[in-house]
């Protein structure tokens, strides 16, 4: 169930090149969870016409939402001239969200870019399952350089072991998110249970969803796509998903490729079953 | 304090509450908007495009916003023709609102007799709805464009559908022609009920930074804001040589914009690419139709149709 609301601005900051939105919402930090998104009125009129998804950053408990964005395009850059104070039209939470693996002796978050944006609410969850049972979170954030790295210390007071690491070696290690899970997943935690979540761009998604099929690791992908009514009506969105044994009704054939709504279907897919050479 | 003025407004044998239904394609099936508002307020419903067998549609990505509008080429994407019956009517059947079902055929017009009938048995089906104009269209056998585009072939193709079919039939133009009125012609002559009038306008854009186009497909339907006056001038243009209702659209988001479809010949109109951006755009045009009618001590919303002083 999601709502269509008009939520109250009540915090607008710059976090390194990013932006903070912090929105007075209670329906939705009630209902949200990580992964799921909000889709929002960048603006007044027609221009920029169609809503832009953002995924849930943070719930600041009773009653605010927080979203963490970069300036991309029109949207963005009409967004980011909102002020504290303003009202925003938004739909959500949209979605399925991130489904915690139940039994993990480590949590393995891989973000690329912009896909820090939604770590802070996928750790928290993580944490409060696994807290008790002592499953450990390992975030690995990377970057094109350092001013694009954010959440860092927010990350780590949430409990968990992060790594960062730059393309262009100004902060952390020099080099991709993907070589760093590589190396984890071959040495340090190659005698441990793990469960991989990947947030970024497709090639590192599709990196990430090679070496956890290669290892027999369950892993969840959080995907993109440009969509327009958000709610599963205007099938904008579909990415190519490959039908797995076991999940298919009865008119679909298991290996058959169709097309699976980012919005309603995800945007967290299993990536085992998206077709990435599809894709 | 003014009277309630009347909304309802008749498409062929379909009696609508009010003149604004959901455009093809915009609304899916129904569900997803029925989180949102009351279905039941809506004048029709028009679920999307639907053909004998399913239909999964062209590879993603399938839209690009443009100015004031958006690009699309979904490509027909559907369930087919018995999981609409099974799975998607029996839903949309319980808000006593008219369904108008767009239908199209893929190889064979004869696809159309079988929609027909499957659809005739459906009670709550008021309305099919002929797509000869969407210019994501899969290639058929037929080798040649849309049907849409080609009057003769226009006038067959509805014909054999009235001869199919006695629910009311609406036919829905494409705008990407030398001249619409000739198609509308043709198909009033066939025996449609009704024209919807217009699809989307064909249009592409590129990244000029990859050189690739937006589309996977690199042309696409453009809809919105951006082609409304084009579909007024249509509108306006069929309106004085067909003696068939109209449903008008193209980028109506506002009740005003419903108005100038309305005053320009429109019976009803359809809502769209509104619906993406604002879920409860249909049920603030409706209200603001009321609203305006009330200001202009007009009693009758059919008093409006066709009522451009030029």
């Amino acid at each position: 169930m999601s709502n269509l609301v008009k939520a109250r601005i009540v915090d607008h900051t710059r976090v390194s090149s990013y932006y903070r939105l912090t929105l007075e919402a209670p329906e939705l930090a009630l209902s949200s969870r990580a992964g799921q998104f909000f889709f929002v009125r960048c603006g007044e009129g027609p221009e920029p016409l169609l809503r832009r998804p953002f995924s849930l950053h943070r719930v600041l408990p009773p009653s605010q939402i927080q979203i963490l964005y970069g300036v991309v395009g029109r949207g963005t850059r009409e967004l980011s001239h909102a002020r504290s104070g303003e009202w925003l039209d938004v739909i959500g939470p949209l979605g399925n969200g991130f489904d915690v693996v139940a039994k993990a002796d480590v949590h393995l978050v891989v973000a690329g870019g912009m896909g820090v944006a939604p770590v802070p609410a996928l750790v928290e969850a993580i944490s409060d399952q696994g807290a008790a049972t002592g499953q450990e979170v390992a975030v690995i954030v990377g970057a094109k350089s350092r001013d694009q790295l954010a959440c860092l210390d927010e990350l780590g007071s949430q409990g968990a072991d992060v790594r960062c690491i730059t393309e262009d070696g100004s902060h952390g290690l020099r080099g991709l998110a993907t070589d760093v899970a590589r190396e984890l997943l071959t040495e340090e935690l190659a005698p441990r249970s793990v469960a991989l979540y990947a947030i970024g761009p497709k090639a590192m998604l599709a990196a990430v969803a090679d070496m956890a099929k290669g290892r027999g690791i369950p892993c969840q992908v959080s995907l993109e796509a440009r969509m327009a009514c958000g709610i599963g009506a205007c099938l904008s969105c579909v990415c190519p998903v490959r039908i797995i044994a076991g999940r298919s009704n009865d008119t679909e054939d298991e290996g058959r490729i169709v097309y699976r709504k980012v919005c309603s279907d995800g945007p967290v897919f299993e990536a085992r079953s998206v077709a990435w050479d599809r894709f | 304090m003014a009277n309630e003025p009347n909304l309802e407004v008749t498409i062929g044998g379909m009696k609508m509450s009010n003149p604004v239904m959901t455009a093809s394609g915009t609304f899916g099936y129904g569900e997803e908007f029925a989180q949102y508002f009351d279905l039941s307020k809506l004048g029709a419903i028009a679920v999307k495009g639907t053909s004998v067998e399913s239909v999964d549609g062209n590879p993603p990505p399938r839209i690009a916003e443009t100015p004031s509008g958006m690009l699309n080429a979904i490509g027909l994407q559907n369930v087919g023709l018995n999981r609409l019956i099974d799975e998607k009517i029996p839903f949309l059947s319980r808000f006593n609102v008219p369904i108008v079902v767009n239908i199209f055929f893929r190889n064979d017009p004869e696809e159309l007799v079988q929609l027909a009938d499957g659809l005739g048995r459906t009670e709550v089906v008021s309305a099919l709805e002929l797509n000869i104009s969407c210019p994501n269209y899969p290639k058929g056998k037929l080798g040649r464009d849309l049907v849409g585009q080609d009057p003769e072939a226009t006038f067959r193709t509805v014909k054999r559908l009235r001869e199919a079919t006695d629910k009311t039939l609406i036919v829905k133009l494409t705008p990407n022609v030398t001249d619409i009125v000739e198609m509308a012609l043709a198909a009033q002559e066939a025996g449609a009920d009704a024209l919807s009038l217009i699809n989307t306008l064909v249009g592409m854009a590129i990244d000029v930074r990859t050189r690739r186009p937006k589309l996977a497909n690199v042309t696409g339907g453009l809809s919105g804001p951006a082609i409304r006056p084009v579909a007024v001038r249509m509108v306006w243009q069929v309106a004085k040589r067909v003696n068939i209702p109209l449903i008008g659209m193209g980028g109506i988001c506002s009740a005003n914009d419903a108005l100038e479809f309305i005053i320009a010949g429109a019976t009803a109109v359809a809502v769209g690419t509104a619906n993406f951006v604002n879920p409860h755009a249909c049920l603030e045009i409706i209200d603001g139709i009321r609203d305006y009618l009330i200001q202009e001590d007009i009693n009758d919303v059919n008093e409006l149709i066709g009522s451009l002083d030029t």
